[in-house]
């Protein structure tokens, strides 16, 4: 059980700052109009939400 | 001709897509169907065999940032690459026709990459070329304004998928195209599913446990069936029953066997969640153990002898009442008919003032008559703040920052009326719907779009508020919006 919970709460970090990272590059990318490379980071954003959810 | 079908929610809304799918082919019998599924909910469209399903793996897209306990930027910028070329591919193989029926933001980014912006080739959410959500038919834009929990809506989502889709579906589509084997030896066994996607959707596991006990003194077998992982709840649940008296067959069953083992079940018990909706195929007599979290109109079983046990709190079910009421209703009823501490009694013919006006908003039905003045004075606030707005948007100058602060708090005081009096909500519902579905474009057609929505508002209001103006403009009937 203690090591269930030890990978979890790892996994849970880690998603926090993929989740982060993807909102920056959003952002970043968003400051130059609406395009592919935005589209895909907000996807990506989306989906670790999902993920975390 | 290619076509895509987007369904990236859970087990449940892919049971309840294959008969769309099965529509889908009838319509369009040379074309190419793909279903994009995530690879944990697909098994069981892979074994109707409408679509080719593409599996949509989280693991795949999480691997490169997972492969090390320390983190570094270049594995974050693999998964994103993973997921860049897995688009891509769906990209080049140019589908005529995208139909996302998942209603999630992830899904709108993926459909507006995948049609590369394309619009027309679209039905479902998707994303305008500035990023905004972009909802290109009617009926995504009615689940996006009223369905859901706590809201009054009461057509299906298997009805609102053929909307989408624009198929109408036969008693074939809900066909089992495979052998059905059934793994149990019992005459008369009752299927429970006992978990659910979330903690506050599921009967509890003391509650389970009645209900198992007052099954087996009715000489009912148990069967619970579920995921490997929930084998520790079903434990809990069956706690201190006899061995002899229930089987688990958690984790055991392969897509076909849980289809066989529903189909030659007495009954299906089980909360809102997947399994609940092979009863749709198998025509199982079904008890959907329902509360406040879910909207059983939406997702109930859409089978024969299906029915609804409704409570605003698990925690006062009645196991001897419920079990009761299963072991006299089987066969009984044929519609949809709901029970519970609730709804005693209780018809689907009861249309509620909030339900009979979505049907007046969205389906061209007469406006209801609101019985109670607190109604009337919801339209009277919702009629003034909507001036206030209509003024606003005809004497707007680009780039008011004062005059967008007015519409915008506005916006939030008609959201605030249909707090207060949920009778209205579909109608504020309706309009924040029609407005996010302007695209981008010039100033003035915005306006002018926004205005039409507006007035559209006006002449509904004064129904309720009895506007000499609107009673030359026509009858109810022919406000529909």
């Amino acid at each position: 059980m203690r090591k269930d919970n030890k990978s979890r709460d790892l996994f849970n970090k880690k998603m926090k700052i993929l989740f982060e990272l993807a909102n920056l590059e959003a952002a970043k990318s968003l400051q130059n109009g609406f395009d592919k490379k935005s589209n895909l980071m907000l996807l990506y954003k989306e989906f670790i939400k999902e993920q975390m959810g | 001709m290619r076509v895509l079908v987007l369904q990236l929610t859970r087990f449940g809304d892919v049971l309840q897509t294959i008969p769309v799918l099965s529509a889908l082919q009838r319509k369009y019998p040379n074309a190419e169907i793909d279903l994009l599924a995530r690879k944990k909910y697909s098994a069981a469209a892979k074994i109707f065999q409408y679509a080719n399903v593409i599996d949509f793996e989280s693991d795949y897209f999480l691997k490169p940032a997972f492969e090390n306990d320390d983190y570094s930027e270049d594995q974050f910028w693999q998964s994103i690459h993973h997921l860049e070329s897995f688009c891509d591919n769906l990209a080049f193989r140019n589908y005529d026709l995208i139909l996302n029926l998942s209603y999630s933001p992830m899904s709108s980014y993926m459909t507006h990459y995948i049609s590369n912006g394309d619009t027309s080739r679209v039905r479902g959410y998707s994303r305008h070329a500035d990023g905004f959500l972009n909802i290109s038919d009617d009926t995504s834009a009615y689940f996006y304004g009223q369905v859901g929990v706590n809201r009054p809506n009461r057509f299906h989502v298997i009805d609102l998928f053929t909307s989408v889709v624009e198929v109408n579906l036969i008693d074939e589509d809900y066909r089992i195209p495979f052998v059905l084997k059934n793994p149990m030896m019992h005459d008369n066994y009752a299927v429970l599913h006992v978990g659910a996607s979330h903690e506050r959707k599921r009967v509890p596991s003391a509650k389970w446990n009645q209900i198992c006990r007052e099954l087996v003194k009715n000489n009912v077998h148990v069967v619970f069936i579920g995921t490997e992982s929930e084998k520790e709840l079903i434990e809990s649940c069956a706690a201190g029953m006899n061995a002899e008296d229930f089987t688990c067959l958690a984790g055991k069953t392969k897509m076909e066997e849980l289809f066989a083992l529903i189909k030659g079940a007495s009954f299906y018990l089980g909360g809102d969640s997947g399994p609940l909706h092979i009863c749709n195929f198998t025509d199982t007599h079904c008890y959907n153990l329902s509360n406040k979290e879910v909207n059983f109109w939406e997702t109930g079983p859409k089978s024969k002898y299906s029915r609804v046990w409704y409570e605003d709190n698990f925690a006062t079910l009645d196991a001897r009442e419920l079990v009761e009421n299963i072991l006299r209703d089987r066969h009984g009823q044929e519609s949809l008919f709901i029970k519970g501490s609730k709804f005693s009694g209780y018809l689907v013919k009861n249309e509620p003032f909030e339900w009979k006006l979505i049907l007046a908003l969205y389906t061209g039905q007469d406006f209801p008559s609101a019985d109670h003045p607190y109604i009337i004075q919801a339209f009277l606030q919702l009629n003034e703040v909507n001036e206030i707005i209509l003024h606003q948007l005809q004497t707007y100058r680009d780039g008011n920052n004062e005059q967008y602060s007015i519409i915008q708090t506005a916006e939030q005081i008609m959201q605030e009326i249909a707090r207060e009096c949920v009778e209205v909500a579909p109608l504020v519902d309706w309009l924040t719907t029609e407005k996010i579905r302007v695209g981008p474009t010039n100033t003035d057609s915005i306006l002018n779009q926004y205005k039409e929505i507006h007035f559209k508002m006006k002449r509904i209001a004064s129904l309720y508020i009895g506007e000499e103006w609107q009673k030359s403009e026509g009858s109810h009937g022919q406000d529909r919006v």
